[in-house]
């Protein structure tokens, strides 16, 4: 299945490209999340909010990110748990 | 572990963001149908609204997901057929993933000529089952694998790479309930432990109009299989032990 990529815009207006790890909707409140990481030799995931207009918002509450780490972590489980399938 | 950036201020989303509204149009579809519905509400004791924790559509498929994991009560695989709704629910986990295009491939080119296939691993022991099912002409295969202490994976490979794997810890049914029919359900589905008093022995028909029934049967071991009775006669089994069987020719 092909990966899909989005380009950050930083604060200080340079762009990163990234990979999309995952995209969804907590029904509790209703707000858009996406995960992605980094690309290259060392992986960095990052998550936040966006809004309608593609703003990010990591500035999440603590059950938020309580969530999100718990998501990735089934994730990159159940991606381990694939290997040799 | 997550990193919340605050220097990340914006994100060129347009590569996903088909798909993602796509998803969200296709969720609403599948969640007008009325026993559907119905069924989700009784089921989960509470409004659809609160129920799930995401919903993913599967790109190119007709296969709807619904996922709570962080509440680790029930979620849905919902198939959407022509005029029916296929629901099974998982008890514990769902987990979406991805596989690589040569197993699929290869998987694919296998299972178009018989079906139903029994790999082997490397200790030569029975592996797993694999069964092709076909609707209108879109396939999926389901895999069972056999995995340590009895947990089993299904997977859903679709045409387009895209894979849908469940895992499931004691048991899966597939339903297409009535409203007589729902105090059992809410015993199978809610009450793990009582899955093997309540259905000891015992064989519930869940079909509505009489083209699409399920069937529960048990042994004195305990849950053995689930059994879908497609229009046409033919049965699909999922057990909830060994192996998921598939007859020949039959389509769903």
């Amino acid at each position: 299945m092909n990966k899909d990529y989005i380009t950050i815009t930083k604060e200080d207006g340079s762009k990163e490209k990234m990979e999309v790890v995952s995209t969804f909707n907590l029904e509790e409140n209703q707000k858009d999340y996406i995960i992605y990481k980094s690309i290259g030799t060392e992986e960095h995931y990052y998550a936040a909010s966006y809004d309608e207009n593609s703003n990010l918002n990591a500035n999440l509450s603590d059950g938020e990110k309580e969530k999100l780490n718990k998501i990735l972590d089934d994730i990159i489980k159940e991606s381990e748990n694939n290997v040799g399938v | 572990m997550l990193e919340f950036n605050n220097e990340h201020k914006s994100a060129d989303l347009s590569s996903i963001k088909t798909k993602i509204e796509n998803a969200k149009l296709q969720m609403k579809k599948i969640i007008v149908g009325g026993v559907l519905v119905s069924a989700m509400v009784l089921l989960s004791g509470c409004s659809l609204v609160n129920h799930y924790d995401y919903q993913a559509i599967l790109p190119g498929s007709q296969c709807a997901v619904s996922v709570n994991k962080i509440e680790n009560t029930i979620s849905k695989v919902t198939f959407e057929l022509e005029e029916d709704s296929i629901t099974v629910d998982i008890k514990d986990a769902f987990i979406l993933a991805d596989a690589s295009s040569e197993v699929i491939d290869g998987i694919f080119a296998e299972k178009t000529e018989e079906n139903i296939i029994i790999n082997q691993n490397k200790d030569g022991k029975l592996a797993n089952s694999y069964a092709l099912i076909e609707y209108e002409g879109n396939r999926f295969i389901v895999e069972v694998k056999d995995a340590q202490n009895s947990v089993y994976n299904v997977k859903f490979f679709l045409e387009d790479g895209t894979v849908i794997m469940i895992h499931f810890d004691n048991m899966v049914y597939l339903q297409r309930p009535t409203e007589e029919s729902l105090n059992m359900l809410k015993q199978i589905a809610l009450s793990g432990e009582d899955i093997s008093t309540v259905l000891k022995d015992n064989e519930v028909s869940f079909g509505t109009d009489g083209d699409l029934s399920t069937s529960v049967k048990d042994s004195s071991h305990g849950l053995k299989w689930v059994q879908l009775t497609l229009e046409d006669g033919s049965v699909i089994s999922i057990p909830t032990g060994r192996v998921l069987e598939y007859e020949e020719g039959k389509t769903l």
